[in-house]
């Protein structure tokens, strides 16, 4: 397998919020029964596939339509700068399909995944959601 | 008792069999028929767990979450993924047979994206994560509430990592 390299894109802030999509198995119980997304959601994942918020809103996107067509996933985000802080380099990867995606690239160990499973931030559902609620959730969806 | 300690692994959960339709595990060492658990291998069947004398509280959920995780499809996380590996599950079991108490709390087990899978507990202010991954011997994380690192193999730390979670029950 080639593994590609990319250098960071400067003209994308530190305060930038990249989303992306989280399985409901991802999801397990935190402490105090919060929501707490996994690290398996970002451990060894090289190239980390995310949509750029502000690409986003200036084709008036809300977030909400990156989870059009995946009714198994919820959202989240993390910050350009927490991912840079964990030796990640952010680049814009648009795709015909998707204009505002982009790509968190870099080697995560598990302790970087854990680092940003602690850092992500709910999107879609916002407030964060109560386990007991992704748990009724996904025994209705038979996940 | 320690075999009344009971603990199921799957094998070949993805058989769809018309004649197999019943739910049955198989129990690992260090369990035994002693038990009073049925133990009939049958690598076509699904599940097996009937009848046993007392199963620990944390089985039931394991059980149903590796269950959930192996009836994942490809690309079940719309981003590409792999099925969950049997065999990775299977040797999952064998770590929690070794890990856990009577009354120790279940895990959460959760399939990674490239087959593998992880077992993990944030209870107490701590968390535990044993992750049994496609390419690398199974390794397991712990943060204490001091916030200190560990990790390891669990291979060298059973005992370790028994009381670690069960002080988290």
């Amino acid at each position: 397998m080639t593994i590609r390299q990319f250098v960071d894109d400067p003209t994308i802030p530190d305060a930038a919020r990249l989303f992306h999509r989280v399985h409901l198995s991802f999801i397990v119980p935190g402490q105090g029964g919060e929501a707490r997304i996994s690290s398996g959601l970002f451990r060894k994942k090289t190239e980390l596939s995310i949509v750029i918020e502000s690409v986003l809103a200036q084709a008036g996107r809300q977030p909400e339509d990156c989870l059009r067509n995946y009714p198994l996933c919820k959202l989240v985000a993390l910050t350009a700068a927490i991912c840079r802080q964990n030796q990640q380099v952010v680049v814009r990867d648009p795709a015909p399909e998707e204009p505002a995606h982009g790509i968190v690239f870099g080697n995560k160990t598990h302790a970087i995944a854990s680092v940003l499973s602690l850092a992500a931030e709910w999107v879609v559902p916002s407030p964060p959601p109560r386990y007991a609620e992704i748990e009724a959730e996904r025994r209705r969806k038979n996940v | 008792l320690e075999e009344e300690k009971l603990m199921a692994t799957l094998i070949n959960p993805l058989t769809e069999s018309a004649s197999l339709t019943e739910k049955e595990y198989v129990l690992v060492p260090p369990y035994s028929e002693e038990s009073g658990a049925v133990t009939e291998y049958r690598p076509e069947a699904r599940f097996t767990l009937t009848q046993v004398s007392k199963i620990p509280d944390w089985v039931q959920p394991t059980v149903e979450a590796f269950e959930r995780i192996m009836r994942l499809p490809a690309n079940w996380d719309s981003y590409g993924a792999q099925p969950v590996q049997s065999a990775l599950a299977g040797k999952a079991v064998e770590i929690l047979s070794l890990v856990m108490e009577e009354d120790s709390p279940p895990p959460s087990i959760v399939p990674l994206s490239d087959g593998g899978l992880q077992m993990e507990w944030h209870l107490r202010g701590q968390d535990v994560e044993i992750v049994i991954a496609t390419d690398e011997p199974p390794t397991y994380y712990y943060r204490s509430h001091e916030g200190n690192p560990e990790e390891g193999l669990p291979s060298a730390a059973y005992a370790r990592l028994r009381s670690i979670i069960q002080e988290l029950g």
